[in-house]
């Protein structure tokens, strides 16, 4: 292979996140090297990470949201009450005032025009600011949206209430579907609320953002991130957000409604698309009303939740069950035998559940992939995804309280001799790492340095969501193994014995 | 019943401190080996068979969880050992390590300010095929879209490109020396 060829493979293996390969000779060493340092003055100090941990903390499951409307008109009340007999709670009370106030305007919001700036930012790093903007103007179901990013380029969404055109002009590409707008969805009013209300949360104070007063609501999650929500004092809604920003060494995320109008006129022509001339056109599914019909499109017959969906589109091989705040897409694949290294899984009796973050499960049932996408806290997802999977388990990731290890009787954390020794032989001989048999293999021998001989055969995989196993022990004083995936989760992540069950 | 000392000898009271500090530490560590390689399959692996030598060794096993300064050295020196482990033998030029050192020696800013200085020098096709490509990640293909060239010319283009970037990093770490 030519050595141009070799670095435009290592270019594209660094592009996406994978190991380049080894280099052939000293001149193939440097020129990698070089493209290393290049790739260092990207924008992304470490990718994914990150956010998957922050996005699954919000696609977690959550306690039930107790407190009805009702009762928080109660509570409400009650603090009011309160309020005359001891002001120390004044700062509560006005929290829950100014919280409860953004959720009923952002309730009513029909029809609006805003534009929102995305910021992205390392504290004293200022020439890696990432800035993008987005354009919306909704009106009840119908939308207008335009994204611009310097990266990225423009792209236009637009829907009409019934289909939907998203369009890149720069590409001269444009698709012809039914409204998915999850990019829209998750920095609406609405979205931007969400991610203080569920939250304990306290006012912080006031400040002018955007030229407009407003109040700092701060949210702390149950991991200890604080999001604080600007909310603006006259329209009562979320006016700017940003991230957690403790860690200086981290970039910190700010998006800032820089333009907002309620209840303009909007054009309907707004609300129509036709692509240009010279565009590539792509259709998407056809609209059907019965689940009979879309079996009959697509080849095979869908999965349906209890719920029933606001429309069913399907086409050759795919049905999407649209409920209007989620959807659940559904096409005929074949299990999948590796996932995504950052992927962290909950389980049914189906096999594992990915948790792709931002609000998104999938999982393989009945020689169907199922995909099931919506809010991005992930509360509907999980609600829809439950009519589909009763036995649904979903473990708080790096929560041990709701995993397997929990049930173990004589907890060690975590048993380091037996995972490290496999290591050892594994960095000797790449050949021998296979996935789950390296975690019957570290149970083996955790099992051995206790003095239990038992064959690999004898040993019954009890339970597996993806990151932690158990082994039943047919014999000895130990009965089951805990293992569990500690810090990197996938193939060739450690396995560590943290627990056992005495006989 | 629950057993407090574990199969390595970590003792009592040891094993919920060195489980906060694993979670704390994994984040830090994938972050800093990212700075260096770039990649996250290959930052994945050093986070974690730094924190397996660490945790694994028998001073940690009595003492507790080793200090932030023992750690990262760890880190960097697994860097080191893989780079030079993945050169073919008979190498010599060292200019790679020469480059991921001055990734160690500086702050991540000073890097960064070296690296846009160099590339500032580059003639313009080349800076521009070098900031798609490497910089922002762009396909082959996007790039040439970009850049109104063939696929063809954007390989050949930034080979030239990456090739000059490393004379130049070459000159100036010489002058350093």
């Amino acid at each position: 292979m030519k050595a141009e060829e070799w670095l435009d493979q290592q270019i594209d293996q660094l592009a996406q996140e994978r190991r380049p390969d080894r280099p052939v000779d000293s001149e193939t060493a440097e020129l990698l090297a070089v493209a290393i340092a290049g790739k260092r003055l990207g924008l992304q100090a470490a990718p994914s990470l990150e956010g998957v941990r922050r996005g699954l903390q919000a696609t977690a499951p959550k306690p039930a949201r107790t407190r009805s409307r009702l009762t928080r008109w109660a509570a409400v009340a009650a603090a009011a009450a309160v309020l005359t007999v001891g002001a120390n709670l004044l700062p509560q009370y006005q929290a829950r005032q100014v919280v409860y106030a953004m959720e009923q305007a952002v309730a009513s919001l029909t029809r609006y025009h805003a534009v929102i700036e995305h910021k992205w930012e390392k504290p004293g790093e200022p020439a890696r600011t990432e800035r993008w903007t987005e354009e919306f103007w909704v009106d009840g179901d119908r939308y207008y949206w335009e994204k611009h990013h310097p990266t990225y380029g423009t792209e236009v969404v637009v829907s009409d209430g019934d289909r939907e055109w998203s369009v890149l002009p720069d590409e001269k590409r444009a698709h012809h579907g039914y409204p998915i707008a999850s990019d829209l969805r998750e920095w609406s009013p609405a979205s931007l609320a969400k991610k203080v209300i569920d939250q304990p949360y306290t006012v912080d104070g006031e400040e002018q953002v955007a030229g407009r007063p407003t109040v700092r609501v701060k949210a702390t999650n149950a991991e200890g991130y604080t999001y604080t929500l600007w909310i603006d004092k006259a329209t009562k809604l979320p006016l700017q957000y940003k991230g957690d920003d403790s860690d200086p060494s981290l970039f910190h995320y700010t998006a800032t409604y820089t333009t907002f109008e309620l209840n303009p006129v909007i054009d309907p022509a707004r609300f129509t698309y036709q692509p240009p001339e010279g565009y590539a056109v792509t259709e998407g599914g056809t609209r059907v009303e019965t689940p009979e019909a879309a079996a009959q499109l697509a080849g095979f017959q869908p999965l349906l939740p209890e719920e029933s969906p606001r429309r069913i589109i399907a086409n050759k091989g795919g049905i999407t069950l649209d409920f209007g705040d989620a959807e659940i897409d559904l096409s005929q694949a074949k299990p999948r035998d590796n996932y995504h290294p950052m992927t962290v899984f909950g389980w049914s009796e189906h096999g594992p559940v990915e948790f792709h973050g931002s609000g998104i499960l999938s999982w393989h049932q009945d020689g169907l992939r199922v995909w099931v996408s919506g809010d991005p806290q992930g509360d509907r997802v999980i609600q829809l995804a439950r009519q589909l999977l009763k036995d649904l388990r979903l473990p708080r990731y790096l929560d041990t309280a709701e995993s397997f290890n929990r049930q173990a009787k004589e907890d060690v954390w975590p048993d380091m001799a037996a995972a490290l020794t496999m290591e050892r032989e594994r960095v000797k001989d790449p050949t021998l790492h296979t996935d789950r048999t390296d975690a019957q293999e570290v149970a083996l021998r955790f099992l051995r340095e206790k003095g239990v001989t038992v064959d690999a055969a004898s040993l019954t995989e009890a339970g597996n969501i993806g990151v932690e196993v158990l082994f039943d022990v047919p014999s000895g004083p130990i009965q089951r193994v805990y293992l569990r995936q500690v810090g990197r989760q996938d193939g060739p992540g450690l396995w560590w014995v943290i627990g056992y069950d005495p006989r | 019943m629950l057993q407090e000392t574990s199969v390595s000898g970590t003792p009592p009271g040891k094993r919920r401190e060195t489980e906060a500090w694993y979670r704390e530490m994994w984040l830090q560590l994938y972050r800093f080996a990212y700075a260096r390689v770039q990649n996250r399959e290959e930052a994945e692996d050093l986070a974690q068979e730094t924190c397996a030598r660490v945790l694994g060794s028998p001073s940690t096993a009595t003492a507790g969880p080793p200090t932030r300064e023992f750690l990262f050295t760890t880190a960097l020196n697994l860097i080191r050992d893989r780079w030079r482990r993945s050169r073919v033998r008979g190498i010599t030029v060292t200019l790679d390590e020469a480059i991921l050192l001055h990734a160690s020696e500086h702050d991540e800013a000073v890097q960064r300010a070296w690296i846009q200085e160099l590339l500032a020098k580059l003639p313009p096709d080349y800076r521009e095929v070098f900031e798609l490509r490497i910089v922002r990640g762009y396909s082959r293909a996007e790039t040439a879209t970009r850049m109104g060239k063939s696929e063809a010319a954007v390989r050949n283009l930034q080979y030239r490109a990456v090739q000059t970037m490393r004379d130049l990093m070459r000159d100036h770490l010489k002058e350093e020396k």
